[in-house]
């Protein structure tokens, strides 16, 4: 087998995973709305929805159940549920009276303006200063980062983002909250940005340093970096050319499993800052009980996820040479 | 391997497991008295809402006029208890999986990995909202649906221990002894993971904390009871921000990220397997005063002068490990320096390239080619270190590494100081690699150090430290663990180098007669002999070295004197040799100096002239 | 015990798909006589250690048999096999993987007695460390508090315990200096002779092998032959 091949091989594996992942979201949503207890047409349209077409007769009810299918088998309406899906029909939502996945588009766009390019900074910057600080870390000096930084992290974004809005709410003149959606002109959405933002890189920079200033530490004692040394390399090409190269495979991995966390602390953010991303649409969906928004944007964040976890599979596999000799990893 | 050396040098670490249990039960008691304790607060409702803190009221009071500091009592023992409660839930479901994947292996393994897998993925927090979205509001809801999710990064850490447990030589023996699977995972596996299993416990709280933060945060919590989060929420929705209550929301603010960062300091405590060791790499007399010494003539290559290398073990007394060591190289001399392991003999080719570790005493003065290292300037050290020696590392292990292509490794030391391109020194290293003796060196180039026996990785790192056309070649155990086939290679290759000098520390003693040359032989860090090597092979003269020949199997294997205890490095004043030594004397309490015998030096009484 | 490998193969499936399969023994035939000593030698990697476990019954070959005293070991029932189990014992080249770290070394050195019903008491136990000349002292010291020496000795010492029948030692001085190399060797030199085990003894140590083993056999590219 050719290394490319044994490389396909892999993603092809990982591609396997994801889509596995996706079907058991879909089976968990299914269930969720059609085996809990209650009537499922009650979750599909919302009390109110419910009982307002209850009360003008109950053959206009019988109608909808036919139409959706909620006469037929389990099974049946699973694989149904399923195409669907597939096929971008997510169901209604009775609260903005809307088709699910037109609400859902537009909330996660926001969600996406955040946390795109909070993951971009977040990874450059707090890696960056991870790997000089685990460079630094064995003298007595370079211990206390370590604990500002845990302290950092140790704040979730979204009180981070709490406290900095009660510390600054006497300063009118910057447009904090509101709707991202409304207000006109690049400075209001840039500085509507900032401080969420901001917040969301300060922890996921936070975390990512810590990673990264462990990873670098432990590599210190390792073999070639003695061999590097006694080469007469400098100290930026002992770190750059060879323990970074050694660093980022794993890095990049434990990267990729805390984006869902990541996700979920933007989600909160957004919350605090009444930003119009995903967080905000489950508040109200929670709120609404708006089952189908609610089970779409499970769908939609955990897509998102895999998605930026292929990306760095692919970047993973192209890092590390080994992955294409199909030598064992784990 | 240097690091190995400075662990041994300093003594040993004591056992973590019995600590970190009793500082575990210690946590729990106290914990459990300080909820106790809280709980005993009540936070009723009181006529003044919005109060700012006094002296009645701490921390002020909320929209409702409870007092904020009883309701931060009360919410930190609820908080805590879902916290925990749903730690202790998801460890005991990690590590059960984990054991079971990782003891099992084969179609159970798979399944309950790809299943780890698909909770990892799945994004924690969005899944949790809409599971208590349809379950309902509730604390111990919250508290459920977090453990059921956060198990899987402990399987995965708990499998990967117990896969790596699983083939170590003392559960396969206990296999052997009869053994069955629950002893072995009772008694010896799990054990084994405690540390892991704590602070992975650890690392659950914080995280379990977060989540059930989170989930009351956005309104999904425990309507009644008051939590952290919940406390945040009703701030938020109370319109504290509007009424600039900050009172209301930095006492749960505080105490999540306190407890956050308790937990996370904790896990890292736990985890923490080696000592902080420095790696920091000193040059010889850095720190030292130079010595006044009358000026050297230069037409010896190497001159080293009462080298001293010393550290401090664990009860911080100094182990010297190389003491006063004297040695002359000339141009072109193959020198092989034998010893047993804890000899010195790693840390002094160490001390020739200023690569000690960073907690290592030095003294001592070393001249190459007339110039005194002392003197250099880190610059000038990597340019020594560069191209005029050459260092040729122990080839068992991770000298070469991992994630680079051979070709590059080679050449690396040329295009960094020998100014030339990328390009030409790429295509001078796969000619350096032809002549080790490789048929197809551009291949090789091309492939990576996992692909390559230990005898090949070798040669590589032998080609690697003629790359920078040094003229002092130092070898540290360039024959460990090969065949002999490889080591006659090693050794040919070696003394093959006409011009360079080569200082080879190896406890071989066939590669040292392969390699000619002079013979050093070094005991407890000091020099015991020196002689041409045909001579100290027929007729060695210290004690030591004569015990060393005559336990080589191809003489007979023949051992005398008593059993020698372990002892690493030396503080002694008399001879490093008496307490085993069968011919020893009252005047070896002295430590003798090193006497001339005919072509031969040796540092033993019964040679004294 | 009189030990028989006949057609014996294995080989090493690895890669996502175990795609990979390097074989490493061919078609080995061997047989060992009560009370003798044979050695194995072979480059670095040629499948010594994998000769050497599936020797001492610890791990099943792909195909062929082996027969201990004339019964077939793997078609065997579970507790035939752990009877026969014991007297097959191994002494391993790292005696620091050796012990569980966590125990102190009396507990290691009882452990085989919890298998035989036996009791291990503290005069067994110094009687057990006195024959391979090692200070009671060691019962409370821990694995890594004793030098890779002291660690082969307790390893030894709870070897013999069982009263083995046949001793596979693999490599058992490769990470040990001359000296105590030459210790080791004439301490299980005495042993058989005191005991009249039979010993396996595999090691790329030519010299070695040819002072102990009156009979040697060579591995090369999986295959087995007879040289000395």
């Amino acid at each position: 087998m050719t290394g490319t091949r044994v490389m396909v091989l892999f993603l092809w594996r990982k591609m396997g995973l994801y889509v596995l992942t996706l079907f058991l979201v879909c089976l968990l949503n299914f269930c969720l709305i059609h085996l809990m207890p209650g009537d499922p047409l009650v979750h599909l349209l919302g009390e109110e929805g419910y009982s307002r077409l209850d009360s003008r007769n109950s053959q206009s009810i019988n109608a909808l159940r036919a139409q959706l299918g909620l006469d037929r088998s389990k099974a049946e309406q699973f694989v149904n549920y399923i195409q669907k899906v597939v096929t971008g029909d997510w169901g209604w939502s009775h609260h903005y009276g809307q088709p699910v996945v037109q609400v859902i588009g537009r909330h996660l766009l926001w969600t996406l303006i955040l946390l795109g390019p909070a993951l971009a900074t977040s990874i450059l910057g707090g890696g960056w200063l991870g790997a000089w600080a685990g460079w630094r870390s064995r003298r007595m000096v370079g211990q206390w980062p370590a604990y500002v930084v845990l302290g950092l992290y140790a704040i979730p974004a979204y009180c981070m983002g709490l406290g900095v809005l009660m510390a600054t709410s006497r300063w009118h003149w910057m447009p904090w909250a509101g709707p991202a959606g409304s207000g006109i002109g690049i400075w209001n959405h840039s500085a509507r940005l900032a401080l969420p933002l901001s917040v969301i890189i300060l922890q996921g920079a936070a975390y990512k340093f810590m990673i990264m200033r462990n990873a670098v530490r432990e590599e210190l004692d390792a073999a070639y970096v003695l061999t590097a040394l006694s080469k007469g390399l400098s100290d930026r090409q002992v770190l750059y050319g060879h323990i970074l190269r050694n660093v980022l495979p794993p890095f990049i991995a434990v990267t990729a499993l805390n984006i869902g966390f990541m996700v979920g602390g933007t989600l909160l953010v957004e919350v605090v800052f009444a930003w119009r991303g995903m967080g905000t649409l489950i508040h109200q969906a929670v709120i609404a009980r708006d089952y189908p928004v609610l089970s779409g944007t499970l769908t939609a964040l955990a897509t998102s996820v895999l998605v930026a976890n292929a990306a760095a599979d692919v970047i993973h596999a192209l890092l590390d040479p080994r992955v294409g000799q199909g030598v064992a990893l784990e | 391997m240097p690091c190995s050396i400075r662990a041994s040098a300093r003594g040993l670490p004591l056992s973590k497991g019995r600590q970190s249990t009793q500082c575990f039960w210690s946590a729990t008691a106290v914990t459990c008295l300080g909820a106790v304790l809280l709980w005993q607060i009540d936070p009723a409702p009181v006529n003044d809402p919005y109060l700012a803190p006094s002296v009645t009221h701490l921390l002020g009071t909320d929209n409702s006029g409870r007092d904020v500091l009883a309701l931060t009592a009360r919410a930190t023992v609820i908080s805590l208890t879902v916290g925990l409660g749903a730690a202790l839930g998801a460890t005991l479901i990690g590590a059960l999986v984990g054991c079971l994947a990782g003891y099992r292996r084969g179609v159970i393994d798979t399944l309950l990995m790809r299943l780890t897998d698909v909770f990892l993925l799945v994004p924690t927090l969005p899944l949790v909202l809409v599971l208590a979205a349809y379950l309902g509001p509730g604390v111990f809801n919250a508290g459920i649906l977090i453990g059921l999710t956060a198990w899987p990064s402990t399987a995965r850490v708990i499998r990967a221990r117990v896969l790596s447990l699983r083939d170590s030589p003392f559960i396969v023996n206990a296999r052997s002894m009869g053994a069955g699977s629950s002893y072995l995972i009772l008694r010896h596996i799990l054990p084994n993971c405690g540390e892991l299993l704590l602070a992975k416990a650890s690392l659950a709280v914080a995280a379990a904390l977060l989540s059930e933060a989170g989930i009351s945060f956005l309104g999904l919590g425990d309507p009644v009871r008051p939590t952290w989060g919940n406390m945040l929420h009703d701030a938020l929705s109370g319109a504290a921000l509007i009424n600039g209550a900050w009172w209301w929301f930095m006492p749960p603010l505080a105490c999540i990220s306190s407890a956050v960062m308790v937990f996370h300091l904790v896990a890292s405590a736990l985890g923490r397997t080696r000592f902080p060791a420095g790696i920091a790499r000193r040059a010889i007399g850095a720190h030292e005063p130079p010595r006044c010494d009358p000026p050297h003539s230069s037409t010896q290559q190497l001159e080293v002068r009462g080298l001293t290398i010393g550290f401090d073990d664990a009860t911080r007394t100094e182990k010297i490990a190389v003491d006063a060591l004297d040695l002359t190289v000339s141009h072109g001399d193959k020198i092989a320096i034998i010893g047993a392991t804890g000899s010195g003999k790693s840390l002094l080719l160490l001390g020739l390239l200023g690569l000690l570790p960073g907690d290592a005493h030095v003294g001592g003065q070393i001249r190459v080619e007339g110039h005194n290292l002392n003197t250099l300037s880190p610059c000038q050290w990597r340019r020594y270190r560069g191209t005029t020696a050459g260092y040729i590392p122990q080839g068992i292990g991770d000298a070469l590494n991992p994630l680079l292509p051979i070709g590059r490794q080679v050449a690396e030391r040329m295009w960094v100081h020998l100014g030339i391109s990328r390009r030409t020194a790429l295509a001078t290293a796969t000619d350096q690699l032809s002549a080790m003796g490789f048929p197809d060196p551009a291949r090789l180039a091309r492939s990576y150090p996992h692909q390559l026996s230990g005898g090949m990785k070798q040669r590589v790192l032998i080609a690697m430290a003629l790359a920078g056309q040094p003229t002092i070649v130092l070898a540290d155990e360039p024959t460990k663990g090969l065949d002999p086939a490889a080591v006659g290679k090693i050794g040919r290759l070696l003394t093959a180098l006409d011009q360079k000098t080569v200082l080879a520390v190896t406890h071989d003693l066939g590669f040292a007669q392969i390699l000619g040359g002079r013979v050093v032989v070094m005991h407890a860090g000091r020099v015991v002999e020196q002689a041409p090597a045909d001579l100290f092979f027929k007729a060695p003269l210290h004690p030591y070295a004569c015990a060393l020949l005559a336990a080589q199997p191809s003489r007979g294997m023949q051992i005398s004197g008593t059993i020698p205890e372990n002892r690493k490095g030396t503080t002694e004043n008399g001879c490093s040799y008496r307490h085993r030594c069968p011919l020893r004397v009252d005047a070896c309490r002295q430590r003798p100096p090193l006497f001339l015998y005919g072509r031969q030096r040796v540092r033993c009484w019964r040679y004294a002239t | 015990m009189r030990l028989d490998l006949d057609h014996v193969s294995k080989s090493y499936r690895s890669g996502w798909l175990k795609q990979f399969g390097r074989p490493v023994l061919t078609c080995v035939d061997l047989t060992m006589n009560p009370g003798r000593t044979i050695g194995v030698t072979g480059d670095s990697g040629a499948g010594k250690t994998t000769l050497g476990t599936i020797l001492s019954g610890l791990l099943p070959p792909d195909s062929g048999q082996l027969y201990c005293d004339g019964t077939n070991y793997w078609a065997a029932s579970k507790n035939t096999r752990k009877t026969l189990g014991r007297k097959l014992q191994m002494l391993f080249q790292h005696p620091e993987a050796t012990f569980d770290p966590r125990w102190t070394v009396g507990q290691s050195l009882g452990e085989p007695f919890k298998f035989t019903g036996k009791h291990a008491s503290a005069e067994i136990l110094q009687g057990m460390l006195a024959q391979v000349e090692l200070s009671p002292a060691v019962l409370t010291r821990r694995p890594d508090q004793l030098s890779g020496g002291e660690l082969q000795r307790v390893a030894i010492a709870r070897i013999f315990a069982l009263q083995p029948e046949i001793v596979v030692l693999d490599e058992p001085t490769a990470m040990l200096d001359t000296l105590t190399q030459a210790r080791i060797m004439l301490l299980l030199d005495r042993i058989q002779q005191l005991t009249g085990v039979g010993y396996i003894l595999i090691s790329h140590d030519p010299a070695l092998v040819q002072r102990f083993c009156p009979s040697v056999y060579h591995l090369e590219s999986g295959r087995l032959k007879k040289i000395g």
